[in-house]
């Protein structure tokens, strides 16, 4: 069975730190959540809440309906998978999965058997009878799942378990993971400060800083409509270019340094012209075009590095100098040092608010704090 | 085999030649001499060349005296008391003192000092709590109206005794080795036997003890070594006594030598403990071999 999560005004502090700032947030049944930001943002401290090894400063916890703020870590249905793993390294692989089943007296036949399915599932029959240091860190991933299924939890709480992996590896696993997801359909909080786990995995991304949730939404929302600077400038690779600018007219902004004007989608309400804002143009909204249109930069590139299916250009705005990353077409070679003309999708472009930071053009509906 | 190669075998012997030397000065050779003197008959103050030749005489006759066995006994009498309750309450009081609790730097620092101080020190101290008629043991059981005890000169008392004051010393030897290996568990581990069920009963021995395996087969090894080999406490508490109830290989060993001036004799009785703490030590190691990878090891 699935339960939900819900987090209601949690907070932790350490002294006079505040490391999670009254946090709330529901996950439904069944639902993929993953906790992404930078390090020191809290992920990890909420995470450890959920799972009762780190006790609340304020707020509750609920599971699957229960409150659970107070209980232990075995009372809250939950397993966790830890970023070094964290196997007992003195059992064997069937050891270590069986654990928890041996400490509620459960009968050998039936723990064999739950702990022969898990290893069926991620693949990891043959290595039963091995200790942890005789596997390579993607068996010790997958005996870290196959402990975490085999007590059968309402909640998967999983804390940066690819990180240890090399890229190969753990876009294998990545896809795994969403394959397991499914297949069992158990509610899942995950904690990554990688941002393409984060994109790939997840039914909803909560983007946090300081403690502080800035953004809840699905992988598209928070791509495409980024409520806040941070959120425009944390999701999305290569970053979103931002430029200093001002309001020149309800569906315009001007770069002043720049000496150019870009169109916006749509017009801007309640805004006035000369407004100081920050204007965000996501590298795969510049293409190389032809020069002198109102909507078009002018780029010194410096780098360009080709990806195959695309080429990111490094480089600078000719007038202002300000740094500007493009993501234009592989098949078009780009040479270093050369200034090119480079066109503006209105459809990639933000507006954000100087002082406040917020989205002006589709600012993302308030969700959860 | 290449000049260059050949070149850097010869420097490696250069470098590793020094420490050979040292360890054959300092460990072998007395060892060796230990054996040979084992086969002769040779009284200390004599010159080396009137020593004589005996062949395994001196082995059957030694072997064969009922009173080394008798001290044999006495011997692992001690060390199974005193090293099981040393590792008992070691491992207690590292369990209990882990962690970073205020305050607890200075109590860890207060329970190593025992360890700190000179054997014959440490004999000398107890001997004075020991004493019948002047010591704190005995003025300590006055408070409760227990009566005064002659500790060291009742047998079964003695032998008590100089258990009591290795414990004292060395229990403090056990906690420091199972606090750094405790220190060197990784706390994750325990929190996924905490989100597990685990208790601290089975977090204990189920995982906690079990991790630090190798540190305490060593730590038991290095305190059962310690205990065959102990003299100083026991040569200042009892020298033995009384009658032959204290009276410990190493001790046994002391007065053949010195006393009854029979060095090829206690020799040949240094190598019944060589042999007895050698096998000790096997055993230990094949029980958990911090040197193993562990690979073989369920």
């Amino acid at each position: 069975m699935s339960a939900g999560v819900d987090l209601i005004q949690v907070s932790k502090r350490f002294g006079d730190d505040t490391i999670v700032d009254g946090i709330s947030l529901s996950a439904a049944a069944g639902e993929f959540i993953v906790l992404v930001g930078a390090s020191g943002c809290g992920k990890s401290t909420t995470l450890r809440m959920i799972a009762g090894l780190e006790p609340v400063s304020g707020g509750r916890i609920l599971i699957g309906g229960r409150d659970v703020t107070t209980a232990r870590p075995d009372e809250r249905d939950i397993a966790m998978v830890f970023q070094n793993y964290a196997l007992y390294p003195h059992m064997s692989v069937a050891g270590n999965m069986g654990f928890a089943l041996s400490l509620t007296r459960t009968p050998k036949d039936e723990i064999a058997r739950r702990v022969g399915e898990a290893a069926r599932i991620l693949g990891i029959e043959d290595l039963l009878e091995r200790k942890p240091r005789a596997l390579s860190g993607g068996q010790r991933q997958r005996v870290a799942m196959g402990r975490a299924i085999v007590r059968e939890p309402s909640v998967f709480l999983f804390d940066e378990p690819l990180s240890n992996l090399d890229a190969k590896l753990r876009a294998q696993m990545r896809v795994e993971l969403a394959l397991l997801h499914r297949r069992l359909g158990k509610t899942t909080i995950y904690v990554t400060h990688d941002q393409v786990e984060a994109m790939t995995l997840a039914d909803r991304i909560v983007i946090l800083d300081r403690g502080l949730i800035q953004q809840i939404g699905t992988p598209a929302e928070v791509f495409n409509r980024p409520r806040n600077l941070f959120v425009a400038g944390f999701i999305g690779s290569p970053a979103m270019n931002l430029f200093r600018a001002t309001i020149a007219a309800p569906d315009a902004v001007e770069l002043p340094g720049a000496g150019a004007r870009v169109r916006l989608a749509a017009p801007l309400a309640g805004v006035a012209a000369g407004k100081p804002v920050i204007l965000g143009i996501r590298p795969q909204g510049l293409s190389l075009g032809e020069g002198g249109g109102a909507s078009s930069l002018h780029m010194r590139v410096r780098v360009a590095e080709f990806l195959g299916t695309e080429t990111v250009l490094n480089g600078v705005l000719a007038v202002s100098g300000e740094a500007v990353t493009a993501s234009v077409d592989g098949e078009r070679a780009v040479l270093a040092d050369r200034e090119i003309d480079l066109s503006v999708d209105p459809v990639h472009v933000h507006v954000f608010d100087a002082e406040t930071g917020l989205n002006l053009i589709q600012p993302a509906k308030e969700e959860e704090k | 085999m290449s000049t260059n190669s050949r070149s850097n075998a010869r420097a490696a012997w250069f470098f590793v030649l020094p420490a050979m030397i040292v360890m054959f000065v300092a460990c072998l050779y007395p060892v060796i001499s230990a054996i040979r003197l084992g086969f002769y008959d040779w009284s200390m103050g004599t010159p080396w060349a009137q020593a004589k030749w005996t062949g395994w005489t001196t082995f059957e006759i030694v072997f064969s005296d009922p009173a080394i066995w008798r001290s044999l006994w006495t011997t692992l009498k001690f060390a199974a008391v005193s090293v099981s309750a040393e590792m008992f309450l070691g491992i207690a009081l590292a369990l209990a003192l882990e962690g970073n609790l205020r305050g607890m730097a200075f109590f860890r620092t207060l329970f190593i000092l025992p360890m700190m101080v000179a054997p014959i020190a440490v004999g000398l101290t107890w001997r004075y709590l020991f004493d019948a008629q002047f010591g704190l043991v005995n003025a300590l059981l006055g408070v409760f109206n227990v009566a005064a005890k002659g500790w060291l000169a009742d047998e079964t008392l003695a032998f008590a005794a100089i258990i009591v004051s290795d414990i004292w010393q060395w229990t403090p030897f056990v906690f420091i080795m199972v606090i750094a290996g405790l220190a060197g568990v990784d706390a994750n581990v325990l929190e996924a036997a905490r989100i597990d069920g685990a208790r601290w009963w089975t977090l204990t021995t189920r995982v906690k003890l079990p991790m630090i395996a190798h540190v305490l087969a060593i730590t038991l090894v290095m305190r059962l070594i310690d205990a065959f080999r102990v003299l100083e406490v026991i040569y200042v508490l009892t020298f033995g006594g009384p009658g032959d109830s204290t009276e410990v290989l190493s001790m046994y060993i002391y007065k053949t030598a010195f006393i009854g001036q029979k060095l090829g004799a206690a020799s040949a009785i240094s190598v019944l403990l060589l042999a007895v703490v050698m096998l000790l030590t096997w055993l230990a190691l094949r029980m958990s071999n911090p040197l193993s990878d562990g690979e073989n090891r369920r």
